[in-house]
């Protein structure tokens, strides 16, 4: 899959995720930076956990309820099966 | 030369904006000023007006607007970082600098990887946990050279420490380049324009890839280009017109903004200091003297609200310790600017040196002082860390953030500090201050938070953050 088209995928989950009360974003990692890319959600000011790691992509989260997490790592993991099936 | 690139450093509006403005009126100011404190930033004709107060209560009002501004932004962090020279080889000939090619007088040097190890393991045991790699503009020091520095750095261990965050004040470089260096994971990319006055530029700068006004000018344009999102502009005071230089980065910051949605992550405001061989450092065309420089401090810290601001230890303490009210977010300490010169006792390293440095006290010494003086030194790099960094005006555009992250992990790397390198006294004062840090915190579930990571700090766990 097309870089643009995960990215935008993966937002778009995060939305969906999001309108559950939690904070999620999307980061890409360059060394031992993570630089945001994109995110929905309130400010909880807790600290965030990283929920998943894909490649060089991370899910950052705060707030996010443990079958959410569950769930969203299923998504992401069909969405990759996705492109490479 | 390449072509295409406009020069957006309108001269002759720069000098109409300072000249229509000469008379400023106290309501006015007031009325600027206010809008600055709205979190605004501030129009060329605004800054030209707050540049152009000279009557002592005029400017004393300015003050006051500038560190109720830095009270109601950034709090009172103070971000540490050391300079790191990795080379000083150059092909540049700029009058005013120590490195430039035709100095005969420097004694050129450019770290070895071992060497490199060596100066971090020292930079680290004295805790630091951020640096600027400064290098000259040489064919060696390539994006190829300065990503392997980048990550030679992020490799090092020491103890309990290691450094989080790393700055580069380099050469600009073209768009694949860039993207190099960013793999590397770098923090902000430093260029400054030295001056913004095209003909000063072109006397300052006579040979080398330096003397292509645009050429730099746009250097952090492609930089943003290449995807690095932090970006520090910056002039050179003493070389020009101070007002002017001024405008100069109110406007690189406008077309920044303009460009890409957001202005530059840090503005630096170095003043020029003597440097080996070099003449004009001694007595620089523009002198800028103390009061103008505070003034022009606290101007930059209304006219752009959210941009980090970086006072350096070339200016002597006394300078340092007013400027840090006026709106300061960052400082360097314990800075050691030979190359080489942290690991190794090296008579000759002024020798080595681009400038002189005003405060070449110990980084406990300063950390002492702030800690004394009622600031919370902070090597946070969290928001870096966590993929928040796109965000980064999120100090400024979410109304708590401060108080909900960056103080908390100024407290906690503070914490780190003066429990693996303070010394006695430090560590003293720095309790002290950070209790009463941790009593004004309000919200229970922050605190709540801090109180349980300081006890795993305390019982060996480093790096934590919210």
């Amino acid at each position: 899959m097309e870089k643009e088209i995960f990215i935008s995928k993966v937002l778009e989950l995060l939305r969906e995720y999001s309108k559950e009360g939690c904070k999620l974003w999307l980061a890409e990692s360059h060394g031992r930076r993570w630089a945001y890319i994109g995110g929905y959600g309130d400010e909880h000011f807790l600290p965030p956990e990283r929920i998943v790691t894909v490649g060089k992509f991370a899910i950052f989260g705060e707030m996010v309820k443990e079958k959410n997490k569950k769930n969203l790592i299923k998504d992401i993991r069909s969405l990759l099966e996705e492109s490479s099936g | 030369m390449k072509t295409g690139l406009k020069n957006f450093i309108d001269v002759e509006e720069i000098q109409s904006h300072l000249e229509n403005t000469k008379k400023p009126d106290l309501k006015k100011i007031e009325a600027i000023i206010q809008r600055s404190l709205d979190k605004n930033r501030l129009e060329p004709e605004e800054v030209a007006t707050l540049l152009n107060a000279k009557a002592p209560e005029v400017r004393e009002r300015i003050f006051e607007g500038a560190r109720e501004l830095k009270r109601k932004i950034y709090g009172n962090r103070i971000v540490l970082f050391a300079p790191l020279y990795i080379g000083n080889k150059c092909i540049n000939d700029c009058v005013y600098c120590g490195f430039r090619s035709s100095n005969r007088a420097v004694l050129r040097k450019t770290l070895s990887m071992n060497e490199l190890e060596t100066e971090v393991k020292a930079l680290v045991s004295r805790g630091h946990k951020r640096l600027i790699l400064v290098y000259g503009e040489h064919p060696l020091y390539n994006a190829d050279f300065i990503a392997a520095t980048v990550r030679k750095v992020y490799s090092v261990k020491e103890g309990n420490g290691e450094i989080r965050r790393v700055n580069i004040n380099a050469a600009p470089l073209d768009v694949d380049d860039y993207k190099k260096v960013k793999e590397a994971g770098i923090g902000t990319y430093q260029i400054f324009q030295e001056t913004y006055h095209p003909e000063t530029y072109k006397k300052m700068h006579p040979r080398g890839p330096k003397s292509d006004f645009l050429y730099r000018l746009y250097g952090l344009d492609r930089a943003m280009e290449a995807g690095i999102d932090d970006v520090g502009i910056g002039a050179l005071f003493g070389l020009y017109d101070w007002k002017f230089e001024v405008m100069g980065l109110l406007y690189h910051t406008i077309h920044l903004e303009e460009r890409f949605g957001v202005g530059p992550h840090t503005i630096s405001f170095p003043r020029i200091e003597p440097a080996i061989g070099t003449p004009i450092t001694e007595q620089p065309p523009y002198r800028v003297s103390d009061d103008d420089f505070k003034h022009l401090v606290a101007v930059i810290r209304l006219a752009v609200p959210y941009t980090g601001m970086i006072l350096t230890a070339r200016e002597p303490i006394e300078v340092r310790r007013e400027v840090l009210k006026l709106g300061v977010s960052q400082i360097d300490a314990g800075s050691n600017i030979g190359v080489g010169a942290y690991s190794t006792e090296d008579k000759e390293a002024y020798k080595k040196s681009q400038f002189s440095l005003g405060d070449t006290r110990p980084l406990d010494v300063v950390i002492r002082e702030l800690a004394e003086d009622g600031y919370i030194p902070s090597f946070c790099t969290a928001c870096y860390r966590l993929g928040r960094t796109g965000e980064h005006f999120m100090e400024f555009a979410i109304p708590g953030f401060v108080k909900r992250f960056c103080q908390p992990n100024a407290i906690l790397t503070f914490s780190e500090y003066l429990n693996d390198y303070a010394s006695p006294e430090t560590r003293e004062a720095g309790l002290r201050r950070v209790q009463e840090e941790i009593n004004s915190i309000d919200n229970p579930e922050i605190k709540k938070t801090l109180l349980k990571y300081r006890e795993r700090l305390d019982n060996g766990e480093r790096d934590l953050y919210f």
